[in-house]
């Protein structure tokens, strides 16, 4: 995404893609974007952004104010605050990226499954998901960290499956409508197999509100695992990530130096409120498109 | 169908689905370990007297279901094990915390109902800047992670500010409220946040209803008419929506109690998880789902049995 | 004896971005125990009209001039006082019946709150109350339909729940906007003829509004046409049939069909009905008039009087009794 910000306008006719990107996003999803961009690029890029290594402590400036070779101070090991966040990021990121990427296929599978086949299928899977949703994602990732013990892998197992009842409903009201559709009863009409039109009709023009969908839950999955990693679960320490700064943070607000976990603290918040926004846009030029 | 034979149907499905909920709880505790004998022994190695003990007491070489159906019945009489690592019966664990988690869990529950319903109400009947002041706090106490709140708060409240205390959980009812109360809050701002902004819309939409009018048309006055007619059609949405928001709550309380070290459900949970004590982790999950499905099946029904609409033999998932 | 007095009333609404007149100077009375009509098409005032004489408004409007009441002024009366006169002086008949019933709350509730909330009658006595008045709505079994939910019931018989309802303060005056659009043409009959019981059996005076030239003519004593928010005419309907005296009553009237001829094309009046806020100056019809003349254009036309009717044309007097009333007149 971030190349294609950077590019210079298309050749093609039609709204250059400045335009059109204002048309579904408007000023509150364009700043939502321009900040996550932002962020998420200081995070790929760290090892060239980051002025320090994270890890390297120095017990000489432990709980150091900003300077000019530490701008936002160090940490209780002499580690430098700016780097720590930046290289953060990363795990930040990842973790629910690949949440989001695991619940959405097979909660996309379910849901088209569901709405396609119908009948028992359909009900079973659906009470099947209604046993999910009354359980908070949080005990799912709880139960997975204590088979597989505290670790990002875990987490994340846990936290996907917590999503995919989310992802299937959305899926499944959706392709319930398109199914009505008749283009649908054309393909069908035309000989071709279920899976096919599934797969090459029914999914691309469920595209945007999967998409939606899954730019909203981003944020929930970054501060869902920034959590559970706050709980020793996740990413472990020494790694710098935003949920365990906030946690070797609180220990040290409690002495007296709160910038650690406020900084991650104001991070997380921003990035979370930025996926909302971009979410509730995009979500929002969906209805509109299927009027 | 009448209300007691749509009780009666809700109730024996909300059962079998417990069951379902309890053979999944009990089965995964056992995929890590690998054995039985490992489960509930943990992973240190320990004298042959606690092994003989843990195999008398427990059959282990009895079969999967047979062993689900023991431990059921334990569960029901009030056994769920023993910890190794603790050396101490789990429920005499788990009951003296389930007073503290209650406490804070009601605590923010009377917090969060208060503070949403006034400000949404406030928010959807004086449209301006009240309301928009309003629908931004909400937004912006949605987003906010409780842990990070929690460590905002006790940064500045406890520890800067000194009001309130940073640990513990304290003796005496005032005392305890004391040291609950930053706790309660951090657990209850978003849900605030949230059931305010429901309220707000929930009472617009029906402000704007066509019935108000008629009522108005009767003579009756404002205070009436709010109370009857857009407050009473409100509810069902915020009914459904507190229900649910009471179980987020629940799954808070794991974070909230960590951050201000009281001693409650979650914070054991936690420890259980870190030191693979598998018989305190299998048995608050389980307490945990029993708890969230019982919420969810309350909402279900209450809302189903306040909207007259609705009617009461028709399957919910048709 | 004159009931209700509405005099020069005009109404202005207000939102953030502009102020808009809906209703330009509006006067009209009605007797004890009258049907007034109040016929106009969509977006003339009608509807607010009634509302304006229950003070019925939405935030932002502003009502001027007089609307007397059995001696007091409904436009200057405080929010007690205007409670209490809809509560027990004048009631008011909704168009769409199951948007304007609360759908969680019982019809017996609909029926006894006004009387239980207000009146502080007791429950029992309400209830009984409200079981007599079903019944004279033409609902016999009233016990079982109290506890029964709005959307148990058909259209036809909620509009005839609302009438009950409307009956129950025992008022002198009963505004009905469109109470009969929404329902089919037989129920339409039902409802009118009980409607029409009713009024007489309980000397209740009645403010009709609707779009139907012919049934306001059919149910009530006199007819108003209301046009962009003005009242250009007001005559017994029976005149008015026959005899109108304002051009746009003319058009209405030749604008139907008829079943006896048959018609190529159906006459309509030329243009669109215009709202009150972008009437221009001078007569609101004039653009639309067949028989406008420059000073249509330029001055507002004012209230004549001819026996018992009122017209609002400055050709009122040569045009009387020439003005066509159907298709075949208007074409020969």
């Amino acid at each position: 995404m971030a190349s294609t910000i950077a590019a210079a306008p298309v050749r093609s006719a039609g709204p250059s893609l400045r335009v059109r990107l204002y048309a579904t996003l408007g000023v509150s999803g364009l700043i939502s974007l321009v900040v996550i961009v932002i962020i998420a690029s200081a995070a790929a890029f760290a090892p060239w952004v980051a002025p320090y290594d994270p890890q390297t402590t120095d017990l000489t400036s432990v709980f150091a104010s900003p300077s000019p070779s530490h701008p936002l101070g160090t940490d209780a090991l002499g580690r430098d605050l700016l780097s720590r966040l930046i290289w953060g990021g990363r795990t930040t990121f990842i973790g629910p990226l690949l949440v989001i990427i695991v619940s959405t296929i097979i909660g996309s599978a379910l849901g088209i499954t569901s709405a396609w086949v119908g009948g028992h299928v359909d009900n079973v899977i659906a009470r099947f998901l209604d046993v999910m949703f009354a359980l908070p994602g949080i005990v799912f990732a709880l139960v997975a960290v204590a088979i597989y013990g505290a670790g990002l892998t875990a987490a994340v197992i846990g936290l996907s499956i917590s999503y995919i009842p989310y992802v299937a409903r959305v899926v499944r009201g959706a392709a319930l409508r398109e199914r009505k559709l008749p283009y649908v009863a054309a393909c069908s009409v035309q000989g071709f197999s279920a899976l096919r039109i599934c797969v090459r009709h029914l999914l691309p023009n469920l595209r945007t509100i999967i998409t939606a969908q899954a730019v909203a839950s981003l944020g929930f999955a970054v501060v869902e695992l920034a959590g559970i990693s706050f709980l020793g679960l996740g990413v472990q320490p020494p790694t710098p990530d935003w949920g365990v700064s906030v946690a070797t943070g609180l220990q040290a607000a409690l002495q007296g130096y709160p910038a650690e976990a406020l900084y991650a603290g104001t991070l997380i918040v921003v990035v979370v409120v930025a996926f909302n926004v971009l979410g509730d846009r995009l979500a929002a030029t969906a209805e509109s498109a299927k009027r | 169908m009448s209300v007691g034979g749509f009780l009666a149907r809700r109730f024996v499905g909300f059962v079998v689905t417990l069951l379902i909920a309890s053979f999944a709880v009990f089965s995964l505790m056992y995929i890590a370990p690998g054995d039985p004998l490992s489960f509930v022994l943990g992973t240190r190695s320990v004298s042959p007297e606690r092994v003989a003990a843990a195999k008398a007491r427990y059959n282990l070489d009895d079969p999967f279901l047979v062993r689900y159906w023991d431990w059921l019945t334990g569960v029901l009489h009030g056994d769920f094990g023993r910890s190794i690592v603790l050396n101490q019966e789990v429920s005499d664990l788990i009951s003296v915390r389930l007073q503290t988690t209650a406490l804070l869990v009601g605590y923010a529950t009377v917090l969060f109902l208060l503070v949403g319903v006034a400000l949404g109400a406030a928010a959807a009947r004086r449209p301006g800047p009240i309301d928009s002041t309003l629908t931004v706090f909400a937004t912006f106490a949605i987003a906010m992670p409780t842990f990070v709140l929690g460590t905002v708060l006790i940064t500045f409240f406890a520890v800067e500010l000194g009001w309130f205390p940073v640990y513990g959980a304290g003796v005496g009812i005032v005392g305890r409220l004391n040291h609950l109360t930053l706790p309660a809050v951090t657990l209850a701002f978003a849900s605030a946040g949230y059931l305010a902004r429901i309220t707000r819309s929930a009472l617009r939409d029906e402000l704007g209803r066509e019935h108000v009018e008629t009522a108005r048309s009767r003579g009756l006055s404002e205070r009436s008419v709010f109370r009857r007619h857009v407050l009473r059609n409100a509810l069902i949405p915020i009914v459904t929506v507190t229900g649910l928001t009471i179980g987020a709550l629940i799954a808070g309380a794991v974070i909230v109690e960590t951050i201000f070290a009281l001693d409650g459900l979650g914070s054991l949970l936690v420890e259980a998880i870190l030191k693979k004590d598998y018989p305190i982790v299998q048995s608050i999950v389980l307490i945990l789902v029993i708890v969230f499905m019982v919420i969810n099946f309350l909402t279900d029904v209450i809302y189903t049995l306040i909207d007259p609409r609705l009617d009461l033999g028709a399957d919910p998932n048709a | 004896m004159t009931l209700l007095d509405v005099h020069d009333l005009c109404l202005e609404i207000r939102n953030r971005v502009r102020t808009r007149r809906i209703i330009d100077h509006v006067s009209f009375s009605v007797a004890k125990g009258e049907a007034l009509g109040l016929v106009g098409e969509s977006g003339c005032g009608k509807s607010m009209t009634a509302r304006s004489l229950m003070g019925l408004l939405p935030p932002g409007a502003k009502l001027e001039g007089e609307v007397v009441f059995e001696g007091s002024d409904i436009v200057r009366m405080s929010q007690p006082e205007l409670r209490a006169y809809r509560a027990t002086k004048v009631a008011m008949i909704f168009q769409d019946p199951r948007a304007h019933t609360n759908p969680v709350r019982s019809i017996g509730d609909f029926l006894t709150e006004a009387q239980c909330e207000v009146g502080g009658v007791k429950r029992s006595v309400a209830r009984r109350r409200a079981i007599a008045l079903l019944d004279s709505v033409g609902i016999p079994d009233g016990e079982r339909r109290l506890s029964q939910y709005p959307h148990q019931l058909s259209g036809g018989l909620l509009q005839r729940v609302m009438i009950a309802s409307a009956l129950a303060s025992d008022p002198a005056l009963l505004l009905a906007d469109e109470p009969t659009t929404a329902l089919d043409v037989t129920t339409q009959a039902e409802v009118m003829a009980i409607l029409g019981r009713l009024r007489r059996e309980h000397e209740v005076a009645l403010l009709f509004i609707t779009h139907n030239l012919e049934l306001a003519a059919a149910t009530c004593d006199r007819t108003a046409v209301m046009y962009a928010g003005r009242i250009v005419e007001v005559q017994k309907s029976s005149a008015l049939h026959d005899r109108p005296l304002h051009p746009y009553t003319s058009g209405l009237l030749c604008s139907r069909p008829s079943i006896e001829h048959t018609e190529r094309r159906l006459m309509v009046i030329p243009g669109r009905p215009v709202a009150a806020y972008d009437a221009d100056d001078g007569c609101a019809f004039a653009p639309r008039c067949a028989y406008a003349e420059p000073r249509c254009r330029m001055e507002r036309p004012r209230d004549e009087t001819f026996d018992k009717a009122a017209v609002a044309c400055h050709r009122a007097a040569e045009l009387q009794g020439s003005l066509p009333t159907g298709y075949v007149e208007a074409v020969s």
